[in-house]
């Protein structure tokens, strides 16, 4: 069997974003169907409530929307500026909230989330999530529990570095030690082969 | 560039993560302002952390899209009433700027009718009178008998391009229904060899596993892998799926080692029934079946929120 690609999905973020940039709505639409998922994900994570977070991913793509100018691929890939967004947003949320972040520790939990079903999707999705992440799961379990702590708390938790020695009662250089090893052992992982 | 390990291996992750105050984020960016190398090592670990965060990606509830593009489409209108066609097109958003009227080029004089008709007076005879009423009627009856045969033409030009017309039509028909012929024939071939592969699953020995709908969206949604462990041959059925749109495909997918693997690409009819044969399906190499709707053609991993079945083989 010939294995390809659609056409449109070919297109990199980079150039998906320069369209948006350019008012092309058909480009936003794709850059939607490409991260609007992981985005949600992520902003979950952070507010811990799906129907906060399908606003705070409205907001975010919204704002990608108004400020795609803004975006200079010189300065890194879109990615983790997309991120970004949604990320502040979904803290900003929070902070209003006044509800500390709660990082998922229970491992169900997690799992139950991932695979919480949106409402009204017209294919059924859940399942096929929780299949694209166990790909990644894999390369999570190379971390320990203390670097996958500093991560998440710093990321999910929006703590600095400061905060967060604070907040585990360790030292601050094991606190960089624990975030480079992490980011290290993704990297490691991520990149063998059979994982790209 | 000298390599400043405390802000490479302090600040880098952190810088990644988003978790630095302003000022940290200035040094790190003025670090790697004039430094590719460094820059490049700052890259990586921001993609790092863009991989950690899509751990756990959700399906968003399609309305959140469905106001999104509700929102632009709004946008659009008020904002630039001239904008042109929404074609994706990465150049500018200029605006529509319209087109200057070409000048008038005839610069030209409108001379002066030069008819003058001179005021010499003549004579008005009584025959002069009728030939004039005579030649005025012939030119008459002249313009009618034109303006007859115009029309009559008219009418056969359009009488023409419908006989071309029915022509092209039954052209079209008729190759539909070879086309509908020839279809016929591949069903009428496919559901033999697939008759076939029943026959040889159905032999004693082989092994059926359900897959289902787990999300509880499309609860009728079912499959069933039947599979003959002697020849390692496999049938993949289906019903109840969602129709597919122009451009889709649905794809079944063999989870090897947690890492989804292409089982092939095929389609189900108006009433989401399909089947779908898999030659190396062996019993004891996968741990799981899925079925994915892909872009025609097939993707090379299954589309994040897109699959629709999923069944474990082992429990």
């Amino acid at each position: 069997m010939t294995e390809r690609t659609h056409p449109a999905v070919e297109l990199s973020d980079e150039e998906l974003m320069a369209r948006v940039a350019a008012r092309d709505a058909v480009a936003f639409e794709l850059l939607y169907d490409r991260y609007a998922p992981v985005v949600l994900g992520v902003v979950v994570k952070i507010v811990g409530d799906r129907a906060v977070g399908e606003e705070v991913l409205q907001d975010t793509y919204w704002r990608i929307w108004s400020q795609a100018a803004s975006y200079d691929p010189a300065k890194g890939p879109l990615r983790p500026w997309l991120f970004s967004i949604a990320r502040r947003l979904a803290l900003d949320v929070l902070r209003r909230q006044s509800v500390r972040p709660q990082p998922a520790r229970d491992e169900s939990e997690a799992r139950r989330l991932e695979l919480a079903p949106a409402p009204g999707d017209d294919v059924p999705t859940a399942v096929g999530d929780a299949l694209a992440a166990a790909q990644l799961r894999g390369a999570l379990d190379q971390l320990s529990a203390e670097q996958r702590r500093v991560l998440e708390l710093a990321y999910f938790g929006g703590l600095t570095r400061q905060e967060i020695a604070q907040a585990t009662g360790t030292p601050l250089g094991t606190v960089h030690t624990r975030a480079r090893l992490g980011l290290q052992a993704l990297r490691a992982k991520l990149g063998a082969p059979g994982n790209e | 560039m000298e390599r400043n390990d405390r802000i490479e291996e302090e600040l880098f992750p952190f810088y990644a993560l988003d978790a630095l105050t302003d000022e940290e984020r200035a040094e790190v960016e003025s670090y790697v302002a004039g430094n590719p190398a460094a820059r490049a090592r700052l890259d990586e670990a921001m993609s790092a952390v863009a991989e950690f965060v899509t751990a756990a990606p959700l399906t968003p509830d399609p309305a959140v899209k469905a106001r999104l593009m509700a929102r632009i489409e709004d946008e659009a209108v008020p904002q630039s009433p001239a904008t042109p066609s929404p074609q994706p097109s990465p150049i500018g958003r200029g605006s529509a700027t319209p087109s200057p009227q070409p000048s008038p080029t005839g610069r030209g004089s409108t001379r002066p009718s030069a008819t003058g008709r001179g005021s010499a007076s003549r004579g008005f005879s009584l025959r002069d009178f009728f030939f004039g009423r005579a030649l005025g009627f012939a030119v008459l009856l002249l313009l009618l008998g034109g303006f007859g045969l115009w029309r009559l033409a008219q009418q056969s030009s359009a009488l023409r391009a419908q006989v071309t017309e029915l022509q092209s039509t039954t052209a079209a028909l008729r190759a539909t229904l070879e086309a509908t012929q020839g279809e016929n024939q591949v069903l009428r071939r496919e559901l033999a060899a697939r008759d076939e592969t029943l026959a040889q699953l159905r032999q004693p020995g082989a092994i059926t596993i359900a897959i289902g709908d787990a999300t509880g969206e499309h609860p009728a949604a079912v499959g069933t892998l039947t599979m003959n462990p002697t020849t390692g041959q496999a049938a993949l059925d289906v019903a109840n799926l969602p129709p597919l749109h122009e451009g889709t495909t649905y794809q079944a997918w063999m989870i090897v080692g947690g890492v989804p693997v292409s089982a092939g690409t095929f389609a189900v009819d108006a009433a989401g029934q399909g089947h779908h044969v898999m030659p190396q399906a062996t019993l004891g190499t996968f741990e799981a079946i899925g079925v994915s709707l892909e872009p025609s053609g097939g993707s090379e991993q299954p589309t994040p929120g897109k699959i629709v079945l999923l069944g474990g083989v082992t429990s």
